[in-house]
């Protein structure tokens, strides 16, 4: 459908200072909607059920039942007969997950619709959307059925709002089901589950960089270096520069650099070249430019910038 | 297309006609929902 051009007295080309003031408002009152918890209010979803579909020009379902997980919403809507898969997972709908867009209208709806009509009667559809994201997590909406699922009874994040926890699920629902997640990386359970137990070369050798770095975070380079006992071959002073490590990997002589790195606000260890002699050359190393030319230590050496 | 995706192509596209402009001024709630991460999982 394609939406009627709004006239030129409908048009709402800026904010008032007033109501960019509220922005605040909208997004903790969403963020708190998104990352909602525990028990759902059924009958409080179930009654906006109705005037969803109405939204959508259709009658109310026969059925509306509650799944314990969004797994279970896909398993009950593809154990019926030509239900495809991945069609039926792009067709759900998310409640709380669509706080991010739903938190605009909202937003539009309660303060810049205090000035206009039109807005607040083009958005009135989304209303029970809006409600309906408060009691759950996952919906999908057939002709006959609506599949429900209430808010997960797990959910950590990092401090930039990622999914995050090394300890168990980052989200997990009632019955079990749930997403195991490092600083919003989907990461296998066994990673998680088993990282007090994993071995500590895996921190170093595992091949792809991003997960390598999940599975360091996962083991922790506390542990990581008091199995591996490395010897401090040379220590630049600097410790943005950091000390050249010497251990035994794999039945092989490595040699790392560990040095603190300010973006991330912690020590880091990187694999480096076996033959490298000192420090500022492994340093030196993880940049893009040519070996053998002398660096400046400290800030020029650490943001790449030659002599 | 689920009736979210419908009503939203039905409400949203004229909605967004109206403020156009304030679109961008929003605070998009970026990386503090997991929808996709769940989506992607199952």
């Amino acid at each position: 459908m394609v939406a009627q051009k709004p006239t030129q007295n409908e048009m709402i080309d800026d904010l008032l200072p007033e109501e960019e003031a509220r922005f605040d408002e909208f997004v903790q009152r969403w963020i708190g909607i998104g990352l909602r918890t525990g028990e759902s209010d059924r009958k409080a979803a179930e009654a906006l059920v109705p005037a969803m579909y109405a939204a959508d020009d259709k009658p109310a379902p026969k059925n509306i039942v509650w799944c314990e997980s969004p797994a279970a919403v896909v398993r009950h809507v593809t154990s019926m007969p030509s239900t495809d898969k991945p069609a039926h997972v792009d067709s759900c709908q998310y409640g709380q997950f669509d706080a991010n867009w739903l938190s605009f209208y909202s937003f539009l709806y309660e303060v810049v619709g205090k000035r206009s009509e039109a807005l607040r009667r083009d958005i009135e559809p989304l209303r029970p959307f809006m409600a309906f994201a408060e009691h759950t997590s996952w919906a999908h909406l057939d002709a006959d059925t609506a599949w429900v699922c209430g808010h997960p009874s797990v959910l950590h994040t990092d401090a930039e709002g990622n999914l995050h926890h090394l300890d168990g699920p980052a989200i997990a629902w009632p019955d079990g089901w749930g997403v195991y997640c490092v600083r919003g990386r989907v990461v296998e359970p066994n990673l998680v589950i088993n990282r007090k137990t994993m071995p500590v070369e895996r921190a170093l050798t595992e091949r792809n960089v991003e997960l390598r770095s999940v599975i360091q975070q996962l083991i922790g380079w506390t542990r990581i270096l008091a199995e591996l006992k490395p010897v401090v071959v040379h220590d630049s002073g600097n410790r943005l520069i950091g000390q050249l490590l010497e251990c035994e990997v794999a039945g092989e002589r490595s040699r790392f650099l560990k040095a603190y790195c300010p973006a991330n606000e912690h020590e880091v260890i990187i694999r480096v070249n076996p033959a490298i002699q000192t420090a500022n050359e492994a340093s030196a190393s993880t940049y893009p430019v040519p070996r053998g030319v002398p660096f400046l230590e400290g800030k020029q050496l650490v943001t790449g910038v030659r002599l | 297309m689920s009736v979210r995706d419908r009503v939203y192509k039905k409400v949203c596209a004229r909605a967004n006609k109206i403020v156009g402009p304030i679109l961008a001024r929003w605070p998009w709630l970026n990386r503090t929902i997991g929808f996709t991460t769940v989506k992607g999982a199952l």
